[in-house]
């Protein structure tokens, strides 16, 4: 094919589709109208098959033009009321109209595709009418049968008209309305020709093909019309035109002005009959075609057909005049750019214009770059202000209108993707025996073209989910009181810069249950994951990937790969779906799209003092932790850092570190960045001051920021400098240099001119070797026990000058303020009578060797827990209450009352026994309670499993066992604890309740039920203290429940316990 | 079209070409007039976190975003000291798109012809392995031209957007 031709065929494609995109519908239009059906409608669809069928006959598309013609016929039939618009007859035409559109789509193939079938149809349709009504002469019909182009050009066809309907059109169908509407395009048309032509004049020695092709096309145009209505004088002139400039352009002849003149005479005769329409079919022009006649003759008698439907016939004309063929391509090459901007021309779509997408998407980023000029030139202003705002103004107003406009232009409504559902409920209702009934708003609603491409699968598979999954069959329906036809609507609307397509049912809708019984029944979610889910969350487990609650698969849906797929095309558009719906009364799912591609909205940050941008559709939540949060609540495996996002365990990335190494982080470099990060956490909120050589307290208050970023399921925390805000962005790709770094997903250029990258959140959890499987399978809450395992609350207090004590919270029973004026003196004893009760003051000083209690007006008494007399050691000053790491260090400083010390705050802390100062200030109280130590069994080793996750308690409890004189071994939690009773014996277990990895239940419910010392005696010892739980411990299988810390009572119960175990 | 007319008389060895000089490290370079776009004043660049040592970062210029590459770098020179009279040379987009390299001082077109440019050869004997002048693959040197008050080395544009180009790629092993 040559170039011209090849032009020309595009041209019929496009028009074509654009034809036949509206055919469908207009068809099932027709069909409903069946009795009364619109006589604009048939003249539409006639007039569409007609241009498909002209054409086609041009560029020898055979297979076209036969089914197209076919087609018309039996429109024709509809025209005159021969024929009803019934669905029998409408389904031939749409299964025409479908046999087109496939052979427009593979337009090479055409002529070989078997349109037998359909052609049939069509025929018996027409012969059923023929023989119905006789009126019909049958020579139409073999006329109509035979459009060999060769004879409508031949010399003989002109005079035959073979292609002309002879059906009468009667007064009463020459519809004025459409004959001015004729009158006047014909009148642009021919006076466009009339110039063309004499441009042609000019041109002679070497006409312009393109010239000559549009003037022919615009003939073609008008003489089909022409032929529509019948006028017959106009159809012969228009054809006798076409002939000629035909022949003009095959160089079967060799243009002389004779040519041209009887063209612009035929021109003004087709002038005069425009201007009395309906008197041109009385006009004589007998003489002027006989004129026109003899000189088309006149050069050479073509008995070769111009195009035939042999190629090879065809390649062989053009092969000879080839090289003047490439000449004028060359000189029309240099309009290259002209060749973007086609100009088709059917009647009634002359102010519509045909541009190639690429214009469109340069029109777009020019569009980009003016807004961005733009912001920065606003930015200019505001610094230097004044006179230049009001221009400033008027930019700002004429840039943002100029981008909103070019926006336009590549928008399209979204008829276009709903025009197509008609046609499927059509089927589904066939297929599934329902009734349904298809509802569509908003089709005026518009959006950018490649959206709209994209939707259309997603669209398609939510419109046959409904029909199939959703509405129910008429006899249900009607048994639940439902109208027997269910609905379907598709409705769409802007909400802000988004559109939102809902596509609802009022079918049976989604049962949450199913979904629950489906999921669990596919493994892809746990029944305690289901438990915290709401009904909404349920839903959306639909968009699963291999999600079906189907038993069996259909061709139309259950092969549970719609609608994981749907969500991923929504979401390459940047949108989102959503599934709401009720049992019983339908579902809704939501469709939130953006109405453009390149443009998204972001958070900027800034890091090291530069600007990232990461995407909304990325960003879950923005948190800061102040002070010691910061070091408290972001813990870590050794390996990695994390944060307990409520229930979740979320791994945390810090964005310097990610970016400072260009490869993808290993273990090493993990824990390398851990140790940078968390060493001397202590010494994070003081100041140093070099002159003294002193750590203090800083007043500055710190921050840290980091936002919650997910993509697919997980979930993680980007720590980074700053917030800036949020922005809407142009994205620019990356350079072709620095395409292969994947942590960036593009770069933009934000309003304040700086350059922003684009983070790719997926890629930068890569870069840092994020572990998702490790955090997802953890229980959450077992994870942040284990991870707060070794960090104790304490009050730090100081009672003499020197000396900083500490004291494990728990035992802390509350904290006093009182008057050193208030205390009264006893003897050698001290008291503070408070509601009635005296409480005696213990003095530190008294039984360890540290200094003596400053005397302040305003002193503190720290009460202890568990005590059976009521007393309170003095304290000058409280410190504070921190929850920190310790590790007691019990070599420092020996001495009884001392548990051990810890350097807290750079500062030496003793750690208090707090029984054995009691015992210390009481011997009395040590009479009276008998500290219940291995009695009665002195040569016997009593060995005892302590479980205890808390280290602080574990050393505590464990001093208090060792002290009795038992033997004891600790775990730091249920499973280690479980490991050791497998590979030791013991005689007793004292185990807490609450610990990691497996819990105080767990433990001594494995131990029951297992053949390892099952029998073994255990005491439960927590700090919780409901009767459930401590029920719940008994029936696990303990044999006590104590209290934490009540030494006497913990150690009476183990002795209390043994002593039962021994005799039996 | 301008170009069309250079490449055709580059038979004729008398043609004179016209070449921008710059100053890298004291030492004086050219490229060729036609293959550079601009030169552009401001070197306030956007670094780009993992990518090579010879990628300085993102550039705007007006409303467009350009990728600036050290030429210091990729030849192989030091850098000792920061120079104010910085500037950029944005190459045309001859292999891929547009991009910048940042030089230290700019001076006035000059006109060399052909045959006054010597090409530069390698002596089998002298192994530099980190000089990316003498690296035969690179061919970053056209050759070396004298020069009234010196020499002057002759860059080839396209080669240098290789090279960078290759060395990018080379560098995948994420």
């Amino acid at each position: 094919m040559s170039d011209f031709e090849q032009d020309m065929t595009n041209d019929f494609v496009e028009e074509a589709n654009e034809l036949l995109a509206s055919i469908e519908e207009d068809f099932l239009i027709l069909e409903k109208q069946k009795d009364n059906p619109d006589i604009e409608l048939i003249n539409k669809l006639f007039r569409a098959v007609h241009t498909i069928k002209g054409t086609s006959g041009f560029l020898g598309l055979k297979n076209i033009g036969k089914v197209s013609h076919i087609m018309e016929t039996v429109m024709s039939k509809i025209r005159d009321g021969k024929l009803k618009p019934e669905s029998n007859y409408i389904d031939a035409l749409v299964s025409g109209a479908d046999l087109l559109k496939k052979m427009t789509a593979k337009i090479l193939e055409s002529n070989d595709t078997n349109i037998e079938p359909v052609y049939e149809r069509l025929n018996l349709i027409i012969n059923e009418i023929e023989n119905a009504t006789p009126s019909i002469s049958n020579t139409e019909l073999q006329d109509n049968q035979s459009n060999n182009i060769d004879e409508r050009n031949s010399k003989d066809s002109i005079n035959d008209n073979p292609n002309i309907d002879n059906i009468e059109i009667k007064d009463q169908n020459f519809d004025n309305k459409l004959a001015n509407e004729f009158v006047l395009d014909a009148k642009k048309i021919i006076s466009a020709v009339e110039k063309d032509i004499k441009t042609l004049k000019t041109q002679l020695s070497n006409p312009s093909i393109s010239l000559i092709n549009k003037v022919y096309r615009a003939i073609d145009t008008f003489k089909s019309t022409s032929e529509l209505l019948n006028l017959q004088n106009l159809l012969k002139t228009t054809e006798l035109i076409n002939i000629l400039l035909l022949q003009i352009r095959n160089h079967q002849i060799i243009p002389e002005e004779q040519h041209i003149e009887i063209i612009l005479q035929a021109i003004d005769k087709i002038n005069t009959m425009l201007d009395d329409i309906s008197f041109s079919n009385d006009m004589d022009l007998n003489e002027f075609i006989n004129d026109f006649t003899k000189i088309i003759n006149n050069k050479k008698a073509y008995n070769k057909p111009i195009i035939q439907n042999d190629k090879a016939l065809q390649k062989k004309d053009f092969v000879q005049t080839e090289d003047i063929i490439e000449n004028n391509i060359n000189a029309v090459n240099l309009n290259a750019e002209n060749k973007d901007i086609l100009i088709i021309k059917p009647p009634e779509a002359s102010n519509t214009i045909r541009i190639h997408i690429n214009v469109l998407d340069k029109l777009m980023r020019l569009a980009g770059e003016l807004v961005l000029v733009r912001n920065q030139q606003i930015i200019n202003i505001h610094q230097s202000g004044g006179i230049n705002r009001g221009i400033i103004q008027k930019l700002d107003k004429v840039t943002t209108e100029l981008q909103e406009t070019i926006i336009q232009t590549r928008l399209q409504p979204i008829a276009s993707l709903f025009g197509k559902f008609p046609r499927v409920i059509r089927e589904l209702n066939r297929k599934l025996n329902k009734e349904i009934v298809l509802k569509l708003s908003g089709s005026e609603v518009e959006m950018d073209k490649t959206i709209l491409e994209l939707l259309a699968g997603p669209l398609t598979h939510l419109v046959r989910n409904a029909g199939d999954h959703g509405i129910e069959t008429t006899e249900e329906r009607i048994r639940f009181g439902k109208p027997a036809r269910g609905k379907i609507e598709l409705n769409a609307y802007h909400e802000g810069s988004f559109v939102i397509i809902e596509v609802s049912d009022d079918g049976k809708g989604i049962n949450p249950e199913l979904i629950k019984k489906s999921a669990l029944r596919l493994g892809m979610k746990t029944e305690t994951e289901m438990l915290k889910m709401n009904d909404t969350e349920v839903l959306n487990l639909v968009l699963l990937p291999g999600f079906t609650t189907a038993k069996e698969i259909s061709d139309i849906s259950g092969r549970g790969v719609g609608m994981d797929v749907v969500k991923e095309s929504i979401e390459k558009v940047n949108g989102t779906i959503e599934i709401q719906s009720k049992i019983g009364t339908g579902t809704c799912v939501h469709l939130k799209v953006p109405l453009t591609l390149a443009i998204i909205q972001c958070l900027i940050i800034t890091n090291g003092g530069n600007y990232y941008a990461i995407p909304q559709i990325n960003l879950e939540e923005l948190i800061t932790l102040y002070d010691d949060d910061i070091d408290n609540h972001i813990e870590n495996t050794g390996e990695q850092e994390v944060f307990m996002l409520r229930d979740t365990l979320l791994p945390i990335i810090r964005l310097t570190e990610n970016l400072q190494h260009p490869k993808k982080l290993t273990k090493k470099n993990k824990r390398e960045i851990i140790e940078k990060y968390n060493q001397d956490n202590r010494f994070h909120d003081l100041d140093y001051s070099p002159d003294n050589n002193v750590y203090s307290s800083s007043n500055l208050s710190r921050e840290l920021h980091f936002a919650v970023l997910k993509f697919g399921n997980h979930k993680y925390g980007l720590i980074f400098d700053q917030i800036i805000g949020t922005e809407e962005i142009v994205v620019k790709p990356m350079h072709t240099i620095v395409k292969n770094l994947k942590i960036y997903s593009g770069a933009t250029i934000m309003g304040n001119g700086k350059v922003a990258l684009i983070l790719d959140v997926e890629n930068i959890a890569h870069h840092s070797s994020i572990d998702f499987n490790a955090s997802d399978t953890y229980s959450a809450k077992n994870k942040a026990k284990y991870i707060n395992e070794e960090k104790e609350s304490i009050l730090l207090f100081k009672a003499g000058k020197e000396e900083q004590f500490a004291l494990a919270l728990p035992l802390v029973k509350r904290v006093d303020q009182i008057k050193r004026s208030e205390i009264q003196k006893v003897g050698n004893e001290e008291f503070y009578i408070k509601d009635n009760i005296s409480i005696k003051i213990i003095r530190l000083n008294s039984y360890i060797n540290v200094s003596v209690c400053e005397e302040n007006d305003a002193m503190f008494l720290v009460l202890p827990k568990f005590t059976s007399n009521p007393c309170g050691i003095l304290v000058s000053k409280i410190i504070d209450i921190k929850n920190i790491h310790i590790t007691i260090n019990t070599t420092t400083y020996v001495a009884n009352g001392v548990m051990g010390t810890d350097i807290i705050e750079n500062k030496l802390t003793l750690f208090l026994d707090l029984f054995k100062i009691i015992e210390l200030s009481d011997p009395a109280y040590v009479a009276n309670n008998e500290i219940i130590t291995k009695t009665g069994m002195p040569n016997i080793e009593i060995k005892i499993l302590l479980a205890e996750d808390s280290s602080y308690m574990r050393q505590l409890i464990k001093s208090y066992l060792t002290e009795a004189g038992y033997v004891v071994v600790t775990a730091e939690d249920g499973k280690v604890a479980f490991e050791k009773l497998c590979e030791q014996k013991f005689d007793l277990i004292v185990s807490d309740l609450e610990m990691p990895n497996m819990n105080g239940f767990e433990f001594i419910s494995n131990v029951r039920k297992g053949n390892i010392q099952s029998e073994i005696p255990a005491i439960a010892n927590s700090s919780l203290n409901s009767p459930e739980i401590i029920n719940r411990a008994l029936s696990c299988g303990f044999n006590k429940y104590i209290v934490k810390i009540q030494k006497e009572k913990l150690l009476s119960t183990v002795s209390a316990v043994i002593q039962e175990s021994l005799n039996n | 079209m301008a170009k069309n007319l250079l490449l055709e008389s580059n038979k004729d060895s008398n043609l004179t070409k016209q070449y921008i000089p710059f100053w890298i490290e004291n030492k004086r370079f050219g490229i060729h007039i036609l293959d550079i776009k601009e030169i552009y004043s401001d070197v306030s660049v956007t670094p780009i976190y993992h990518s090579n040592e010879d990628i300085r970062g993102y550039i705007n210029i007006r409303g467009e975003i350009y990728l600036v590459a050290d030429l210091r770098k990729l030849l192989g020179l030091q850098n000792n000291y920061i120079n104010v009279e910085e500037k950029l040379v944005i190459f045309k987009d001859l292999l891929v798109e547009s991009f910048g390299i940042v030089i230290d001082k700019i001076a006035d077109v000059i006109s060399i012809e052909d045959k006054n440019i010597e090409k530069f050869f390698t002596n089998e004997e002298v192994v530099v392995e980190e000089n990316y002048l003498l690296k035969d693959e690179y061919k970053i040197v056209e050759g070396i031209s004298k020069l009234e008050n010196g020499l002057i080395i002759i860059l080839n544009s396209v080669n240098i957007m290789q090279s960078i180009l290759s060395k990018s790629k080379a560098n995948q092993t994420q």
